[in-house]
């Protein structure tokens, strides 16, 4: 047996747990190594050492008044946390109620920010709408115009049109054409306006006749 | 004689869990039937009664602030003493860092018995382990003043236990030599 291993033994272990044949291997190991011997003697007058001072246990003054002291530090220590308890509620009923007032204000803001989107949804709606509008008016004025022109222009030009139509239509003013042209296209203007030239005359002296009869 | 944890009597389980209720009176019980290992425990660590009666009462304010958390499957004195060393290694750490402020105050001396005992414990334990590094020194006062197994040392200390043994073989060579030099002087005293 090594003297490191030996010596490691008699420090570390209780050599009445060892094994008969180890504590005799052990035994012959130390009666020959000086150095042995002397570790084996050093852990006895440890041990001996050791329980002379195991023998002296501290003393404890007034046990009485150790358990008394810590359990006032406990009771003072409950109520505290309670205390501390009461104090987070109440920090908590804050917290709660402040984030309860966020969340109505963040709600007003989300709902305030939708009816404005939806409002320019139904102002941008409603100027598409209007464009169109505009623009069909802006078709209508067209054809109004162009009835006024072309009904001018047949009372000038046909004769057989100026004829069944003169004794009614000569005196007629440049404001009851606009008028006729008027009637004429609020009764057809989207026919009018997708009809060849031909067509239009024809559609013309139809409502003319229509209107002056 | 000195009781290792699993040796020390241990409280009424019924004991123990009327303190997980918040029962304080028998919490009381408990500290009654404990206090005096605790204190022992703290002593030999620290060797000064004061510290040691604040770091048992420490330990036993943070034993209640923890009951709810104990598993029966463990023995209430081991973790109990887990709590306790814990606390002596913080306050010592403490005491360490106020070492400087304190040795400048002298400490009212009482020359009653039991502080005379104490006294004479504390320095004992002093010289023979004052030039160990702290591990060592709790190692070897857990292992051979108060008994515990290596098993429980790993535990309260949170190392190997191949660390704990390590710990007490460099503090028992250490403390050996100690011990020669102290039994030559005290010889050689007598002859004198």
């Amino acid at each position: 047996m090594l003297c490191n291993k030996v010596q490691k033994i008699l420090t570390l272990y209780d050599l009445s747990k060892l094994s008969l044949e180890d504590r005799n291997t052990l035994w012959n190991h130390i009666k020959n190594c000086h150095e042995c011997a002397l570790v084996d003697s050093k852990m006895k007058n440890y041990h001996t050492f050791l329980q002379r001072v195991k023998s002296m246990e501290p003393v404890l003054k007034n046990p009485e008044m150790l358990t008394e002291s810590i359990t006032r530090s406990i009771q003072t220590i409950d109520n505290t946390v309670k205390h501390e308890f009461r104090f987070r509620t109440g920090i908590f009923i804050r917290q709660l109620a402040a984030a309860i007032a966020l969340l109505i204000i963040s709600i007003a803001y989300y709902q305030q920010k939708i009816y404005i989107s939806r409002s320019v949804i139904a102002l941008n709606d409603k100027y598409q709408y209007n464009s169109q509008q505009s623009r069909q008016t802006e078709s209508f004025n067209e054809c109004l115009v162009y009835s006024v022109k072309q009904v001018k222009y047949l009372l000038k030009t046909d004769d057989k049109f100026a004829k069944s139509i003169l004794d009614i239509t000569a005196h007629y003013s440049e404001w009851e054409l606009k008028k006729m042209a008027t009637q004429i296209c609020l009764q057809g203007h989207t026919e009018f306006e997708q009809a060849d030239e031909n067509v239009k005359k024809e559609f013309l002296l139809k409502q003319i006749k229509a209107n002056l009869n | 004689m000195t009781l290792t944890a699993s040796k020390i009597p241990q409280p009424d389980s019924q004991l123990i869990e009327r303190c997980k209720q918040g029962d304080s009176n028998a919490f009381g019980a408990i500290i009654k039937s404990t206090q005096i290992f605790a204190f022992r425990l703290a002593f030999k660590i620290l060797l000064n009664e004061d510290d040691a009666k604040d770091a048992v009462q420490d330990s036993y304010i943070k034993i209640w602030r923890n009951i709810g958390n104990y598993q029966p499957k463990y023995l209430f004195t081991t973790w109990a003493h887990k709590i306790i060393v814990n606390t002596c290694l913080d306050r010592l750490k403490c005491l360490q860092r106020k070492k400087k402020i304190t040795d400048q105050f002298v400490l009212p001396v009482d020359n009653t018995e039991t502080n005379l005992i104490n006294r004479d414990l504390a320095d004992l334990i002093k010289q023979i382990s004052r030039d160990l590094p702290e591990k060592q020194r709790i190692v070897f006062i857990l292992k051979d003043m108060q008994d515990f197994s290596i098993e429980e040392i790993s535990e309260c200390m949170n190392i190997s236990k191949g660390l704990v043994k390590s710990n007490l073989y460099y503090a028992r060579k250490s403390i050996r030599e100690k011990i020669m030099t102290i039994e030559n002087r005290r010889d050689s005293n007598v002859v004198q």
